[in-house]
């Protein structure tokens, strides 16, 4: 009887994970792992009449080629902006979290606020707001040309035709300050976490305070610097909005493009295929970097 | 110079909107109420702004429909017959007391009180490619009859829903008023008599712009291209109103079906794109750079100017010589629908010249329904002034360069779509 008890004990030993995953599994099921398989099906068929609602499964790959073949430019430039959005995000972000995790002292819980403040106010306002800003007529443009300095930027490409909304550098700019908290925060809690006797110990060792950094608090802090970049990359490179409002018909990304095929061109396969191909590519970059980072020692 | 700053209101007002993904033709709507609110009497403009009893008077509506209920027989002589269901765009009917669409004395409420049906009225057309693709396509091409019995789309959605054979005929013997429909609205290629559809409001396509900051007449659409303007004008992300500009400015024809017209038109169109000449293709989010000068001149909308002049008095709206686009929204009945009889009465009741005074007064749109102009000159006053407006009411030299944008067959409106899509963001 004993042995028996034990035994059963032990099954439900071995199942206890299992039932306390069911909630987030089902949820993965229902929510991510279904609706995958049927974008997957739908990119797979074809809708003969655009205007009816009827798919044939095909299991053609064509959509994919068009998908592709079609947005080479636009799939380009949106993995182009985000990466510039994140490196821009990292430039600006990391001295910033480290900054209020080892020398804001007291103040450290007012700079985080700050930090969070502005998502207090709509993602479009905010955007909109650069708009006004930015401006050919605005504040920003003004200060600059009393500055006489805009004949410089022009040359450098940073203003083009005298302004600086609708190209490139705006919808950077854009998807740079939009997401910048989202790299801010994973790099401070990796900081913050970082025991500062370790520095001492560097310094004890004759690392000079640069040396300490690179040796001891940089890669301490990379899993906050890899999993700011996917929360930074990732969403950046579908956003639609910024290129909508800060760029110009020149600098469209795929979320546009995936919104004009369901909506203007009732064409549900191919803006299936073109979202699974993003997917496909923003998964394989991830890896990607992943693996150059080695983030399998990061991350544990 | 510099341009008049937005104020935060506006902007705050373009961010809502934006964030709802409104359509033009509903910011339109909005648009003409506020400058309804603006021409008209005090009373109207307090019934535009206060809605902060809109429950108890809508509980008061429908109380009294319920009475009319009761007490009216079945009047209907076709299917269905006591009531009808109406979906429209936001703010496109004129409202009673605490902006209530079928308070009394509205519209609705002399419409339910005249035939004895109760009229279901929504608001929830807001965009003709998100309701065709979640209501139109999946039911009407399934065969199964949708919830409304009246809808508004814009002509070129009701001619595609014709042409897929979604729409029943209109019951004619019950609308004797159809006599009254403009007589531009008879001969469009796709519906000849106007037998499945009456339209409900229309508008005006033009190029806007202020001479001080452009520095010379524009009078073509050509001229949006001058060096002068590089980078500084925007178009439209209507495909129909772009390109049809496009093409009248080429010597062609877009009320006729010309699908290499309007290849020509987008090849142009692009090479523009290229040579960056053009900064943004727009919905409403034009009026902010033209009001602040990132945008000197821009293709708008007849009622988004007419509300912007009266911040900016040197605003100009032109009608281009080779002239321009004209859009309405109509009212169709979707196959299957079960009250057609009653749909049948209420077009009568909205195409009867004072009744379509009345809604002309409170949205401000151009009037598919003739005498519209007179019944206003004659109710005098403010009103009077309505009927002046050459944006509501264009003159006949106006109106002749005034075209409609064919309908053409699926293949080629999807070609001229996906196309569109890649000049507007390639």
């Amino acid at each position: 009887m004993a042995a028996a008890d034990d035994t059963k004990s032990l099954r439900r030993a071995r199942f206890a994970p299992y039932g306390l995953l069911s909630p987030g599994l089902i949820w993965l099921a229902l929510f991510f792992l279904v609706p995958l398989a049927t974008l997957i099906r739908l990119s797979l068929s074809e809708k003969p009449n655009a205007f009816l609602p009827e798919y044939n499964f095909t299991g053609s790959t064509a959509n994919f080629s068009s998908a592709i073949g079609d947005n080479t430019d636009v799939l380009g430039r949106s993995f182009l902006y985000a990466a510039a959005a994140t490196i821009a995000a990292i430039l600006i972000g990391y001295p910033l979290a480290y900054f209020v995790a080892f020398r804001a002292g007291k103040y450290r819980t007012i700079l985080l606020g700050l930090v969070i403040l502005p998502f207090y106010t709509s993602f479009l306002i905010r955007t909109l707001a650069w708009k006004s800003l930015l401006a050919d007529e605005g504040p920003v443009l003004r200060f600059l040309s009393s500055l006489k300095v805009d004949s410089l930027l022009e040359a450098v490409g940073v203003m083009q035709n005298g302004r600086v909304l609708n190209t490139s550098l705006s919808v950077i700019g854009g998807l740079t300050y939009n997401f910048l908290a989202f790299m801010i925060l994973p790099i401070y809690v990796s900081l913050e976490k970082i025991d500062v006797r370790l520095l001492d110990a560097a310094q004890d060792l004759y690392n000079s305070p640069r040396a300490a950094f690179r040796r001891v608090v940089l890669p301490l802090s990379m899993p906050g610097v890899f999993a700011g970049t996917l929360l930074v990359f990732i969403p950046a490179a579908g956003d639609f909005v910024n290129a909508e409002l800060l760029g110009g018909p020149n600098n469209a990304m795929i979320g546009s493009k995936v919104k004009d095929l369901l909506f203007n061109q009732s064409d549900y396969p191919s803006a299936a295929a073109l979202s699974l191909v993003f997917m496909v590519l923003i998964t394989a970059g991830v890896l990607l970097y992943a693996k150059v980072l080695g983030t399998d020692e990061l991350v544990g | 110079m510099k341009g008049t700053p937005m104020s935060d209101d506006e902007m705050l007002r373009q961010a809502i909107q934006m964030s709802r993904d409104l359509s033009r033709r509903r910011f339109l709507r909005n648009a003409g109420m506020a400058a309804g609110g603006l021409v008209l009497s005090p009373a109207l403009l307090a019934a535009c702004g206060d809605d902060t009893k809109s429950t108890t008077a809508t509980t008061n509506a429908d109380s009294s429909t319920d009475a009319v209920r009761k007490v009216e027989p079945d009047t209907g002589t076709g299917i269905g017959g006591k009531s009808v269901t109406f979906s429209n765009w936001e703010t496109y009917i004129d409202t009673g007391e605490n902006d209530n669409a079928s308070a009394a004395g509205t519209t609705i409420d002399r419409f339910q009180k005249e035939t004895g049906i109760t009229m279901d009225y929504k608001v929830d057309f807001n965009d003709n490619d998100e309701y065709f693709n979640k209501i139109f396509s999946p039911n009407l091409g399934t065969g199964k009859p949708i919830d409304p019995d009246v809808v508004a789309p814009s002509y070129w959605m009701a001619a595609r829903l014709l042409g897929l054979g979604w729409l029943e005929k209109l019951p004619m013997g019950a609308i004797p008023n159809h006599k009254n429909l403009a007589d531009q609205y008879l001969n469009l290629s796709w519906d000849d008599g106007a037998a499945y559809h009456m339209p409900w409001q229309a508008g005006i396509t033009g190029i806007a712009y202020d001479p001080s900051r452009t520095g010379f007449e524009i009078k073509s659409f050509k001229d949006l291209f001058d060096d002068r303007l590089e980078g500084k004008i925007s178009l439209l992300k209507e495909v129909r109103d772009t390109v049809g500009c496009a093409m009248l400015d080429m010597g062609k024809d877009p009320s006729k079906p010309d699908l290499d017209g309007a290849m020509a038109a987008l090849d142009f169109i692009d090479e523009m794109r290229g040579k960056d000449k053009i900064r943004q293709f727009t919905g409403n989010e034009y009026l902010q750079p033209l009001s602040n000068g990132d945008v000197k001149a821009c293709l708008a909308w007849s009622g988004d100017i007419v509300q912007l002049q009266r911040k900016q008095p040197n605003l100009k709206f032109v009608i281009p010589e080779a002239g321009s686009m004209q859009w309405f929204d109509t009212m169709v009945i979707p196959k299957g629908a079960k009250n057609t009889n009653a749909a049948a009465q209420w077009m009568n009741f909205v195409y009867d010249v004072d009744n379509a005074a009345l809604i002309t007064e409170f949205v401000q749109y151009v009037s598919p329904v003739k005498g519209v102009r007179e019944a206003l000159e004659a109710k005098g006053g403010d009103t009077a002034l309505l009927a002046e407006s050459q944006v509501l009411f264009p003159d006949d030299a106006t109106q002749k360069r005034l075209k409609i944008f064919a309908s053409l067959p699926q293949k080629d409106e999807l070609a001229i779509q996906e196309r569109f899509n890649n000049v507007k963001g390639a």
